[in-house]
């Protein structure tokens, strides 16, 4: 056994030196940032927002969210189905499980409930401004998803998980949520293209700004506001498929032993 | 400055490259599953965070900026201006792809290991090799 760990351990050492060698191999020991980013970078900058430029930008200031959502859309509109496809594969683990109303709890004291009640709504807040402002400023769905998923968890923590079940936040109402959006970000991704073949102009699947050879966009500005058109759309539907779909995991992976004891018989009688 | 600014640079990406390394160490030998799981999320954020520093720049004078337009450029020069002390952005679109199917991956993973718990009442990994010899010698 101590044999093993040896070996693995110096073969771990010999692919740190290895990987570190090859990537100083460039400079002596110090490795150097360079003074100019890659021609692709500089396009994704330079056509971002860029009104001068209508074929190739996307009106949107921040650049990561435009490539996220417009110029590479179809990997994260995959992505996202990888996610879903997460939340199916946990479905499937814990079927059998069942919600059971008015268990004992008991939460944790006083002094942490009070201050947590002020805390819950401000960073849910937060998380929705992540997901509006997600073209502007640094942020985007799936990170206001992940921040607002923070208020399940601490409520389960505590409170207690009946404390949800009093908020009308069934797994059953999340998975619907999580579908429904899910299949929002499909249907945008593909209405330019509907609409133009009833239309009888051009367009692509995913497109957001006028392209070459197709002259049909979102709505790129909202009063006074750019709003990217599509990236706006999908950063808010993202926010609902991602806070659906980790509160659902939260709630199964803190059920009851009540709750999911059917779960023991049911994998017994598939086995 | 920017001497300064590629020492820390190296010193940062070596440390990184050797979080790597004790990562793995950590997926290889631990028997418990929950600790697998811990050392493969470390693993993960290492090389996100090795694949971000790829896209990082450093300038004659000044720090780089973040690839978000501070406000709307009102000329062409000032989206140069933009292009010229902007990191790159690409990156970390990539690495934030990368990190959401990690994190799909991590969910599926500790609910089989909440599976794994509730069969065999530990998360030692050893415990169904043993049983599985034990079922292959009757």
């Amino acid at each position: 056994m101590k044999k093993k760990d040896l070996v693995i351990a110096v073969s771990l050492a010999i692919m740190v030196i290895a990987i570190s060698s090859a990537l100083y191999a460039g400079g002596i020991i110090i490795i150097t940032p360079p003074y100019k980013v890659r021609d692709l970078a500089k396009n994704f900058l330079r056509y971002s927002y860029n009104p001068w430029n209508g074929k190739l930008t996307s009106y949107a200031l921040n650049v990561v969210s435009a490539i996220i959502w417009d110029y590479r859309g179809l990997d994260t509109v995959l992505e996202t189905a990888v996610l879903y496809s997460a939340v199916i594969g946990i479905t499937v683990l814990f079927r059998g499980i069942v919600e059971i109303r008015g268990l004992k709890h008991r939460g944790l004291s006083l002094l942490v409930k009070m201050p947590s009640r002020i805390v819950i709504p401000l960073i849910i807040a937060v998380g929705i401004s992540l997901a509006v402002h997600g073209h502007l400023t640094p942020g985007g769905g799936f990170q206001a998803g992940a921040v607002a998923t923070v208020t399940p968890a601490l409520i389960i923590t505590i409170f207690s998980i009946e404390a949800l079940y009093v908020l009308k936040l069934r797994i059953q109402k999340l998975f619907l949520m999580r579908t429904i959006a899910f299949i929002g970000i499909l249907m945008i991704s593909i209405s330019l293209f509907l609409y133009s073949l009833m239309s009888l102009t051009n367009a692509y699947v995913l497109q957001n700004m006028i392209r070459e050879h197709s002259n049909i966009s979102m709505p790129h500005w909202f009063i006074d506001v750019p709003l990217a058109g599509s990236v706006f759309l999908y950063n808010i539907l993202e926010f609902f498929t991602v806070f659906a779909g980790l509160t659902y995991v939260f709630i199964v992976y803190s059920m009851r032993r009540k709750e999911v004891e059917n779960m023991w018989e049911e994998v017994e009688t598939y086995e | 400055m920017s001497e300064i600014l590629q020492a820390i640079f190296t010193i940062v990406v070596t440390i990184f490259i050797t979080n790597m390394g004790i990562a793995l160490y950590g997926v290889f030998s631990r028997p418990s599953l929950i600790k697998k799981t811990i050392s493969l999320v470390l693993f993960t954020d290492s090389i996100n965070i090795i694949a971000i520093s790829i896209g990082f720049r450093i300038l004659e004078e000044g720090y780089p900026k973040p690839p978000i337009l501070p406000k709307i450029p009102e000329t062409p020069a000032e989206l140069e201006y933009f292009v010229q002390v902007s990191v790159d952005p690409l990156l970390q679109a990539l690495v934030l792809t990368a990190i959401v199917i990690g994190f799909a991956i991590n969910m599926f993973i500790i609910g089989l290991v909440k599976i794994y718990y509730r069969h065999y009442g530990t998360t030692d990994i050893r415990v169904s090799l043993e049983e599985g010899k034990h079922e292959k010698n009757n």
